[in-house]
């Protein structure tokens, strides 16, 4: 741990610090600390009215509040320094007198120092502050929410949302702490007291203060126009150099190097041309308004001539030094439109994001008899119809079936035909756009799934496998347990099961071995298991399972067949393979959402007439007889 | 494991001198080079007007109203007289104004265009190293460090520098000015200067420690809120929101920490600094006070030494933050001058060989393998070993074998992509580790076994680098294949639009324009359409009847037709024959 005291020995710091990789806990500011307790119960209950500044302020108020209190301070302590300098400059000033007035001057010069530092602190806790605020607010949110068919809220934008949006966000902040308060603090303090001095010289002084920003604004918003260019010129090139790191040896056994090295500088090229525009404007744009600060001197000289009130030279050189104080914030204002345009989508998309209907006010009312400890028997679909948000068309069309949750139930259909939507209908991922589900438990209450009490009973009972589960970035173990510190013992009951136990004996670091990032170290058929140890693992009695064994193998699907078999009490089987239909005690088909057979599967299978073997005759199903996988496990091990 | 070793590697430099680094960046910058002399001068006078500017104001309003005042100045027996006016004043903003813009887009755009170089080095560099660097690291890493560092140098390294340099050049003007009241105060800006970068020598460092630091933790951060987005609907099904949630807050936590103490070390950095201004900003006050007491000098020119002082703090400010981007600037380059400095791949590629200038020759006659072992990289195992075995010229080879056995491993070891451990390959008696390696490459044609198109034409795809070629000749190509395509048609990434047969058929397309002698075919696992599968047959035997082919082969049915099978196992031959003899028990096996 380093201790960044006052008077820490800067070499000796920075030795310590760069053996260092963790460091100790860090003082927070008190609001943040406060959101942070709060988070980390299950339902965080944070601000979120769907207006995204007031909510912030209204939450860091003190710490802005201070912000604000700091730089005034900075502001006052200016004004007493020029005040002593002016005094300093009076001819009748005493030896003892200046002597008091340096010892003043600098007072208020280290005091400034220390204040600096002291808002600087909190201005880049902003930072800190704004994170903290969007991802407990997205992430809050994200749990309230199921499946979402929005483009705009795609995982990709949502991660963005939070890893790189969120610091236009901080990055306005920033610039309004660090030039607009200033600036404006500067104007209310320093600026009556430049009048005060100059009279109506220094009102004219200040608005010439303004006058590079209309230049600035407008060469601001072409810089602004080609970022978005040169933003696509980037991506290219990326594609580009994407394609050549990912087909090296193809690139070797073509001789084509050269080639894509052309590719690559033609590209490089253009990006350079259009940034070198790009820059160019900045820089013209920050050679004038850097230098503007001579224009409000010449025009305060220039002015006191003609309506001067005061013909000392102290206070005009006083007012000068106040004017520069102004016009060092000016020069930075223009940025703030740009950082607002940026920061402005950004937080639209964050209220959108808080506003957007989630599947809490899907719910009804909780029924009114409990099922606190009721087990569910089965499932009744009543006219169930669904269509995604924003299709006309229908996935299900009045689908109705009773379906008891012990039984072994399996779906076949061709592609297209509903059954993944059925089976998310089944385990309440979605809600039925018309018709309804009713729940039926073991203490003889029967209701709409969708009560608040009932969903969420019956959501406890069962498990649903995915068609492509997802797999988080983590060891195994947290992947099948889905939380860490789980009992090791359950967890390999669960991969024995999904018969994982011989694969991850190779593994170095056995049931700990990390997965990589969507599961990359695994092979599919791996994969499959693991998300079927999920659903073991959760020990629920009845299972949905989508296409589970798709990507196993024959000898590997015939174990999981029996262990599924025998240890929920009852599963829903989505599946293209015959071995496992045959192994059901159901068989429903599915086509264009509607189930046109219902029956017993070996019996379905042996009448030729059945809808199922003329589909099949047909080759819409296409059944898969099993044919090994082993080929794509073996590369990945 | 991969990542670690890449990291390693970078890290053992890290804490390397940052100045040599920063010399050798400077130094690539060759347009930069060129105008050296003139950027110089237009810093220097771009941070010399504005105290100049001050020092006038003083001169005009110390000048009595209604006489004409004038300044002179005698440079090298040249006397120069400037009115003390308004208008003076006016010129010299606007001369502000242009050698302030001068100064930087002299600086800024012509570094900002060398840039390119150091790209193309990079790219040049990474064509030339070794295939397995690209296994053990990730491609996003690579691209991070061909594209992420060369755009951070592009803007952000050039600026740092040109911030810096502009930075000392006003400071050393305002202490010029300060001179002009007290030479000694003056002078006293030169140790300040020192202690300021000998702080910032200590900080800047730590802060992209800090950097690092924060940017490991918010990718952890980053992996926990990806389960959140991607994998939220099984997490709440299972009741697992609260265990990750918990684990999302303990990293986001711990990246924030990270930050709050990045902003302390930054608002402590900020405080000394504040500290060692305000001291200097205090003497020079003394040297004032001393000075107007003793009637030194004007209380104009004290005003005009004080409003500079005023400035100096922002000045002075400006200048730390320019030189903690420094430090960040030298990481950068550093990692760019990794990629450039990655040794070439025929100084690694052989245990018995060492890489040197080889020359160009036209290999014929058979391939022959003697003893041949090879592994990926020096450290592991072998993957073919001790495998004899001679393909004749002009016949059709089959290679078969089980996934592993080593087929692949075959056709990389021509082309010398692999680690040699013993023995050698031999082409028509000439080893191939004694020709150039572009000269040895050029003599193979390959259709990989899921070919990818680059993104462009199809134009682009067939013609590669080759000139002088007709439309009318990549046409006629064409209809050989039996391909229905334009020439300009697009191209996907990938050339996913295209089904795998036909972006096999336009690669052997492709071998057919040039001519290649032996060309390596990798079959599609999964079956080609018949149509296509019986093409690529016929062609073997029509157009390129006088080519060595040689086939990784996956159906037995395509090999009826070949002159030879090799059947491999372990990285070793395990039995070889004409199809009459082989095919039968292969289809036992």
């Amino acid at each position: 741990m380093v201790k960044l005291t006052l008077l820490a020995n800067p070499a000796r710091l920075k030795r310590e610090f760069l053996k260092i990789t963790e460091v100790g806990s860090q003082s927070m500011p008190g609001e943040l600390a406060g959101e942070f307790a709060q988070i980390r119960e299950e339902s965080p209950d944070v601000l979120m009215s769907g207006s995204f500044w007031r909510d912030f302020v209204f939450t860091y108020k003190k710490h802005l509040g201070m912000l604000v209190l700091g730089k005034t301070a900075m502001t006052i302590l200016i004004l007493a320094a020029v005040l002593a300098s002016q005094n300093l400059l009076k001819e009748n000033t005493s030896p003892t007198a200046a002597v008091w007035l340096l010892v003043f001057y600098g007072i208020a010069l280290l005091a400034r120092a220390a204040v600096n530092s002291w808002s600087a602190l909190l201005q880049s806790q902003l930072l800190v502050c704004t994170r903290t605020f969007v991802t407990l607010r997205v992430n809050a949110k994200l749990l309230k929410m199921g499946q979402m068919s929005s483009d705009e809220f795609s995982s990709g934008n949502l991660k963005t949302l939070i890893s790189s949006d969120v610091y236009r966000i901080s990055d306005l902040l920033h610039g309004i702490s660090r030039n607009a308060v200033p600036c404006l603090l500067a104007l209310i303090i320093l600026g009556p007291a430049i009048v005060l001095t100059m009279g109506l010289p220094g009102v004219i002084a200040i608005v010439v203060g303004f006058g590079a920003m209309p230049l600035a604004f407008y060469l601001g918003r072409y810089v602004h126009k080609k970022e978005r260019l040169i933003k696509a010129e980037e991506d290219t090139l990326s594609t580009v150099v994407g394609e050549w790191v990912t087909n090296v040896r193809l690139l070797r056994f073509l001789g084509w190097e050269k080639l894509m090295r052309l590719k690559v500088a033609g590209h490089v090229r253009q990006l350079i041309v259009e940034a070198t525009k790009q820059h160019a404007v900045s820089l013209i744009n920050f050679g004038v308004s850097v230098s503007w600060w001579l224009f409000p001197i010449i025009t305060l000289i220039w002015a006191n001539q003609y309506w001067g009130k005061s013909d000392d030279l102290v206070d005009l050189f006083a007012s000068i030094w106040m004017l520069n104080h102004i016009t060092l914030y000016i020069r930075w204002l223009p940025n703030l439109f740009i950082d607002y345009a940026l920061a402005a989508a950004c937080v639209d998309r964050i209220n959108k994001l808080v506003q957007y209907r989630d599947i809490t006010d899907e719910l009804l009312d909780d029924h009114c008899k409990s099922v606190e400890s009721a087990k569910p028997q089965s499932v009744s679909f009543e006219h169930v119809s669904f269509s995604y948000e924003g299709q006309e068309s229908f996935v299900l069309n009045d689908v109705s079936l009773t379906l008891s949750l012990s039984e072994h139930v399996s779906l076949i259909g061709k592609v297209g035909a509903g059954k993944s939507t059925l089976l998310k209908l089944l385990c309440a991922e979605i809600k039925p756009t018309s018709g309804s589900i009713f729940v039926e438990f073991d203490n003889g209450v029967r209701a709409n799934l969708w009560h608040k009490n009932i969903y969420k009973r019956y959501r406890c009972c069962v498990g649903y496998m995915p068609q492509e589960a997802y797999l988080s970035n983590a060891s195994l173990a947290v992947n099948i347990a889905l939380a860490t510190d789980e009992p090791e013992i359950d967890v390999m009951q669960a991969l024995r099961m999904a018969e994982l136990e011989a694969d991850i004996s190779h593994w170095e670091s056995g049931l700990y071995e990390e997965v990589g990032e969507t599961g990359v170290n695994l092979s599919g058929g791996q994969k499959q298991r693991v998300n079927l140890a999920r659903a073991l693992y959760s020990g629920r009695p009845y299972l949905i399972l989508d296409d589970p064994l798709s990507a196993v193998d024959v000898d590997t699907e015939e174990t999981l067949m029996r262990n599924l078999r025998t240890v929920p009490e009852g599963f829903m089987l989505c599946s293209h393979r015959l071995n496992e239909l045959k192994q059901t005690h159901r068989l429903l088909v599915l086509d264009e959402g509607h189930i046109i057979e219902d029956g017993d599967p070996g019996a379905l299978m042996d009448n030729p007439d059945s809808q199922f073997n003329q589909h099949l005759n047909a080759g819409d199903f296409e059944l898969e007889n099993g044919v090994s996988n082993s080929q794509g496990e073996e590369e990945a091990s | 494991m991969n990542q670690k070793n890449f990291v390693t590697a970078e890290e053992v430099s890290a804490e390397q001198n940052n100045i040599r680094t920063l010399i050798r960046f400077v130094s690539s910058l060759t347009l930069l080079k060129k105008v050296f002399i003139p950027t110089m001068l237009a810093i220097l006078l771009a941070a010399a007007v504005p105290p100049y500017f001050l020092w006038f104001v003083g001169e005009i309003v110390s000048c009595e109203s209604g006489s004409a005042c004038e300044v002179s100045h005698t440079l090298f027996n040249w006397q120069l007289n400037i009115p003390s006016t308004l208008t003076t004043l006016v010129l010299l903003t606007l001369l502000a104004m242009l050698f302030r813009t001068l100064a930087w887009v002299l600086f800024e755009l012509s570094g900002h265009w060398s840039t390119q170089n150091i790209q193309a080095d990079m790219m040049r560099s990474i064509s030339h190293v070794r295939t397995t660097f690209f296994d053990q690291n990730p491609s996003g890493r690579l691209i991070n460090r061909l594209l992420g560092d060369f755009g951070m140098l592009r803007l952000d390294g050039v600026m740092s520098l040109g911030d810096t340099l502009n930075g000392l050049a006003e400071v050393a003007c305002v202490g010029v000015l300060i001179m002009v009241a007290n030479p000694v105060a003056g002078l006293l800006i030169v140790p300040v200067v020192f202690i300021y970068i000998a702080l910032q020598l200590q900080l800047a460092p730590m802060m992209s420690h800090a950097r690092e630091l924060r940017a490991v933790k918010i990718g952890e951060a980053l992996h926990r809120e990806t389960d959140l987005i991607e994998g939220r609907t099984i997490f709440t099904l299972y009741n697992r929101q609260k265990n990750l949630l918990e684990r999302i807050y303990k990293a986001f936590g711990d990246s924030m920490n990270i930050q709050l103490f990045y902003c302390r070390i930054m608002s402590w950095g900020m405080l000394w600094m504040g500290i060692i201004s305000s001291f200097y900003a205090i003497v020079v006050y003394a040297f004032l006070v001393y000075g107007l007491q003793a009637g030194l000098i004007t209380s104009t020119l004290a005003a005009v030494v004080i409003t500079a002082v005023f400035n100096l703090n922002h000045i002075f400010f400006g200048l730390a933050w320019d030189m903690s981007f420094l430090g960040e600037t030298a990481s950068h380059a550093r990692r760019a001058f990794f990629m450039i400095d990655l040794p070439d791949e025929t100084t690694q590629e052989s245990r018995l060989h060492a890489g040197g200038p080889a020359e160009s020759k036209t290999l014929s006659g058979d391939i022959e393998f003697d003893a041949y072992s090879m592994s990926y990289r020096s450290n592991l195992p072998c993957v073919l070993n001790e495998l004899s075995v001679r393909i004749p010229a002009g016949k059709k080879v089959g290679v078969v074998g089980r996934t592993g056995a080593g087929k692949s491993s075959l056709m990389q070891s021509l082309f010398r992509m692999v680690y040699h451990q013993n023995g050698d390959i031999r082409i028509g008696g000439e080893s191939i580790f004694s020709v150039d390696i572009n000269c040895l490459r050029g003599h193979f044609g390959v259709v990989p076994q899921d070919p990818y198109l680059f993104a462009g034409t199809i134009r682009f795809n067939l013609l590669g680098d080759l000139m002088d070629v007709s439309d009318d000749q990549l046409r006629a190509v064409l209809r050989t294949v039996d391909l229905n395509v334009e020439l300009d048609s697009e191209v996907l990434e990938g050339g996913r639009d295209y089904s795998v047969g036909e972006r096999q058929l336009l690669c052997i397309a492709r071998l057919i324009l040039l001519d290649k002698q032996y060309i390596l075919m990798d079959e599609p696992t999964s079956s080609l359409d018949r149509k296509t599968d019986e093409l690529i047959q016929r062609l073997m035997h029509t157009v390129l009847h006088k080519k060595t082919v040689i086939t990784i082969a996956h159906r037995l049915e395509s090999l009826e037709r070949y002159d030879l099978i090799l059947e491999m196992s372990q990285g070793k031959l395990l039995r070889q024959g004409t199809p009459k003899e082989l095919i039968p028990t292969l289809r036992e096996g």
